[in-house]
């Protein structure tokens, strides 16, 4: 009733994670979540400018505005300074960079908001509370 | 059907299930440390009854439950299975496209045993008691541990097993990807195997690893992630959905790729009412929306109103009804019903259900749910195989995997509710006459 042949089974993935040799990333249960980042379209002094700026319809920035993703909300006008953001400033013009960084290759990406721990029991909105199987 | 006690102890099975996966095995209670693996006792079957079990499920599945998820579409019955209506895109694109699916598992009540058949004949009918249909555990058990007892275990020596499990997951695998690569032209160069990050018996990352070897041995590349490291890029924009507004987004791994493929031991339910649901759910009926396994429609068949909709459907099929406990949506049963299982909609592993005999109270368990709504289904008490240590109730999990029964894992408990506290019960298939 058995196609598998009379072998026992070991299950490479299981016997290494058994044996403490499979490390899975785990951000959320050693809480070193980055928390909510937004891509600000921002000029060379990282000072916020309207999304727009750094769009197609602006020449993507035209070399003079750029994304920068930052924690925080910032308004129009405001510096962002050293320690909100992550990384460095993104050509919106580079489509490499900005999928490296979450956002959209094309398209509008100022106003773009990345964020984790919005599924999954540690997120408030699960309800079993010993195994979320069956 | 019978229930064996002369199993022998492998030199060393603790630490071999463990080895295996099974590191979930030892359970706290107020009785001490309880093992969930039982590896002295085990359950045969014969092969005529391992037939019947997988005709009747391919049965259930292929003409019960397809066109029960039709109707339920079709009559737009969401409500009564408590389904929000933003969820309702997802399950009709999903149900309509045929998004990959890969497994469940059956409940049946069966005990053909002519001791127990002679009181209760109906025990000689496998009878659907639920279709755990989207986050199914013991799977490792089911595939792996209970095979390799087979094959260490003096009691089983030459016996055989139904257990194709874990060869049709590979095949389901390579079969889902195939065809989702032809329909869709997506490369999906991974697959996200996630679970959550507050499982800490191990039971839910051992079964995703079980289900992620299997697609390995696919052909698939496996990026393991738990579900609260998955990550949304969500625009400020909104967009309607059914009657609501949502930010657009998409969902990228910690090191943000994108997650186009991805198993997920989590229930949909609940995954639709996390803060990420509605996005989520909108985000599948994007072109380079994230393919979700299991699929958004399986919120119609784990649902336990679904039940009720069988029986409603089939109720009056003289073939069909034998396989399917008269069931109803709580307030709807017939008038003086006194013997009952309530069973909330979206109850899991017994949470949260009462029996009722004689319109009193005979067992009953807590839990969280309940406030979505009940079905009732006719009480049928599962069998007895009463063992030197008390009573033993059995449950028979047929694994569906890509739609055809393909193995047989056991769970039996003290009580007459299977909860999150029962044992498994390696089987084997022993024929009348054989020594």
């Amino acid at each position: 009733m058995s196609s598998t042949d009379r072998r026992p089974l070991r299950l490479r993935l299981v016997s290494m994670a058994a044996a403490g040799a499979l490390v899975v990333p785990s951000l959320a249960a050693c809480s070193s979540n980055q928390g909510d980042q937004r891509a600000y379209c921002v000029n060379a002094q990282n000072q916020v400018v309207d999304d727009s700026y750094c769009d197609q319809g602006h020449n993507y920035g035209g070399g003079l505005f750029f994304l920068l993703l930052a924690s925080g909300a910032f308004n129009r006008g405001a510096y962002i300074p050293s320690g909100a953001y992550y990384g460095s400033r993104i050509n919106p013009a580079d489509r490499t960079a900005r999928v490296n960084a979450g956002l959209p290759a094309t398209g509008r990406a100022a106003g773009t908001t990345i964020r984790s721990g919005g599924i999954g029991k540690g997120s408030g909105g699960g309800s079993s509370h010993h195994g979320t199987g069956s | 059907m019978r229930r064996h006690e002369n199993g022998a102890l492998r030199p060393g099975w603790e630490a071999q299930i463990a080895a295996e996966g099974l590191v979930f095995n030892n359970t706290l209670t107020g009785k001490g440390s309880v093992s969930y693996w039982r590896e002295a006792q085990y359950y045969s079957l014969t092969t005529a009854e391992v037939d019947r079990l997988a005709s009747v499920a391919d049965t259930v599945f292929d003409r019960m439950l397809v066109a029960a998820g039709d109707h339920v579409i079709e009559r737009r019955l969401y409500d009564r299975l408590g389904i929000p209506a933003y969820a309702v895109p997802a399950i009709e694109r999903s149900w309509n496209e045929e998004s990959p699916s890969v497994y469940g598992r059956f409940d049946f009540r069966y005990g053909n045993h002519p001791d127990l058949v002679a009181d209760d004949p109906s025990l000689a009918v496998p009878k659907l008691l639920e279709f755990n249909a989207d986050t199914p555990t013991s799977l490792l058990e089911t595939a792996v541990i209970q095979w390799n007892w087979l094959l260490g275990n003096p009691a089983a020596a030459h016996r055989d097993q139904w257990n194709n499990v874990y060869d049709a997951l590979v095949a389901a695998w390579s079969r889902n990807l195939s065809v989702l690569r032809n329909r869709t032209g997506r490369q999906v160069p991974v697959v996200h195997f996630t679970w959550s990050s507050l499982d800490d018996s191990g039971e839910d990352k051992f079964t995703v690893l079980c289900m992620a070897d299997a697609a390995q041995q696919a052909g698939i590349e496996p990026v393991f992630l738990h579900t609260e490291d998955i990550r949304l890029a969500e625009s400020d924009e909104w967009v309607s959905l059914d009657g609501t507004s949502v930010h657009p987004g998409r969902f990228l791994d910690h090191e943000n790729r994108p997650v186009e493929l991805v198993f997920k031991l989590y229930p949909w339910e609940s995954l639709a009412a996390d803060p990420f649901g509605r996005t989520a759910l909108w985000n599948t009926l994007q072109p380079d929306g994230t393919v979700w396994v299991e699929p958004p429609y399986k919120m119609l068949w784990s649902n336990k109103g679904i039940l009720a909709v069988l029986w409603e459907m089939f109720g009056t099929d003289a073939e069909l009804s034998q396989y399917l406990l008269p069931t109803y949506f709580a307030g709807e049963e017939p008038a003086g019903w006194a013997d009952f299982a309530e069973k909330p909609l979206l109850s899991r592993e017994g949470a949260n259900v009462r029996l009722v005999s004689g319109g009193a109270t005979i067992a009953s368990s807590g839990g969280p749910y309940g406030s979505e709504g009940m079905i009732r289904q006719q009480l049928a008490t599962l069998p007895d195989f009463t063992g030197v240590d008390g009573p033993h109730h059995p449950v028979l999990g047929v694994w569906m995997v890509d739609g055809q029964a393909a193995g047989l894992g056991i769970r039996e408990s003290d009580g007459l509710i299977t909860d999150n506290l029962s044992s498994f019960v390696p089987h084997c298939i022993v024929d009348e006459g054989t020594p």
